[in-house]
């Protein structure tokens, strides 16, 4: 359905799955697998976990497909659920690093990135890189580490972000401003 | 303009969302202050930084591991279902026990008053005091008496038949009648 699927749009092929064509579910699968994972892992710093969590949206997706009304757009329904989950991993997360911490060592590591086709020279300096901002972003206060990631690195629009949180849209052109500015602080602080 | 106004303005600025009025204050402050310039240009470096970060992808095999879920899911939710059917709560299984005490019973003590299989007997044969086996046996003796009576009638009838005069029938008529 691939090539097929792509003159539909996201809102079609939910309704084609909720109606009961499985190759819609296929589709919409192909079609935001990279993005969400994208996004988890920027929220969360671990590839893994962003590939588990993303498939639990999926799950989600799949399970309670008739939850979704056509009122709001698809990709404000599927990222509010991986949101949700990341964030529900975050706090899980922080609940066992309180009883974990004092057993961390120096070379524990945060987050991992993935491999790229750059000369070894380029591929340090820009993992390098790579990690200071994912090391910064991850430092950001929950509220502002999801606008940064939904706006600067998946760049949804003010309208799609604000559906997803849920909050007016003059308090994410707000939000991400200051997220900005904090994001800011912490590289120099990092030296960056 | 101050510093905080610039600060607050910035994301509108990059987003060209700032009234004309507005876009030349910010203008004439950086040319003022180099604070603010400089922050001005931090923040453009870290966005470029930010867009050009690798795109992190779903590996090869996540949508196998994503079908095997669905699958197991799907057989989990199957086996849930059955599950439930069988193990109602609590109440429930003590009322179907409760219930199933009571068929048995009323169904258990039909069959042995109709049989006469009395509880305990180790042949199995019907028990004497049985209802059954004296409707039965009643029956019978009754049957016997039947016939014993159908025969005396019919010989009694044949008596009757061969005193019947056959030379004058109008006193037979009279006598039957």
């Amino acid at each position: 359905m691939s090539e097929e699927g792509n003159k539909f749009s996201d809102e079609d092929l939910i309704a084609r799955f909720q109606n009961g064509d499985e190759y819609a579910f296929d589709e919409i699968v192909h079609r935001y697998k990279d993005r969400l994972v994208n996004f988890v892992f920027r929220f969360l710093g671990q590839i893994d976990e962003a590939e588990d969590i993303v498939q639990d949206t999926f799950l989600k997706v799949y399970k309670n497909k008739n939850a979704y009304e056509n009122i709001a757009r698809f990709s404000t329904w599927i990222y509010t659920i991986a949101g949700n989950l990341a964030k529900t991993e975050l706090r899980k997360r922080k609940r066992r690093r309180i009883f974990s911490i004092s057993r961390m060592g120096p070379d524990e590591k945060e987050f991992e990135l993935p491999t790229s086709d750059k000369s070894p020279e380029e591929d340090a300096d820009s993992r390098f890189t790579e990690k200071i901002i994912q090391t910064a972003i991850q430092e950001l206060p929950e509220k502002f580490r999801t606008v940064v990631i939904l706006r600067d690195i998946q760049e949804l629009s003010y309208d799609e972000i604000s559906m997803i949180l849920e909050v007016p849209l003059g308090t994410v052109k707000s939000r991400v401003n200051r997220a900005r500015l904090k994001l800011r602080d912490l590289l120099k602080a990092m030296d960056h | 303009m101050d510093c905080n106004e610039y600060r607050e303005n910035l994301t509108n600025y990059y987003d060209n969302e700032l009234t004309t009025q507005e876009n030349n204050s910010m203008l004439k402050h950086e040319a003022i202050c180099s604070d603010c310039l400089e922050l001005n240009s931090e923040i453009q470096n870290i966005l470029g930084e930010i867009k050009g970060l690798s795109k992190v992808e779903a590996s090869a095999n996540f949508e196998t591991e994503l079908y095997e879920k669905l699958h197991s899911q799907a057989e989990n939710s199957l086996t849930d279902k059955i599950k439930e059917f069988f193990e109602p709560s609590p109440i429930g299984v003590k009322a179907l026990a409760a219930g199933f005490a009571i068929l048995m019973i009323v169904v258990s003590g039909s069959y042995f008053m109709y049989n006469g299989v009395t509880i305990g007997s180790e042949d199995g044969m019907p028990a004497l005091s049985s209802p059954r086996f004296i409707e039965k046996h009643e029956k019978s003796s009754a049957d016997v008496i039947d016939e014993e009576a159908v025969r005396e009638d019919e010989k009694t009838d044949e008596e009757e038949d061969n005193n019947i005069d056959l030379d004058n029938p109008s006193e037979n008529e009279v006598i039957s009648e």
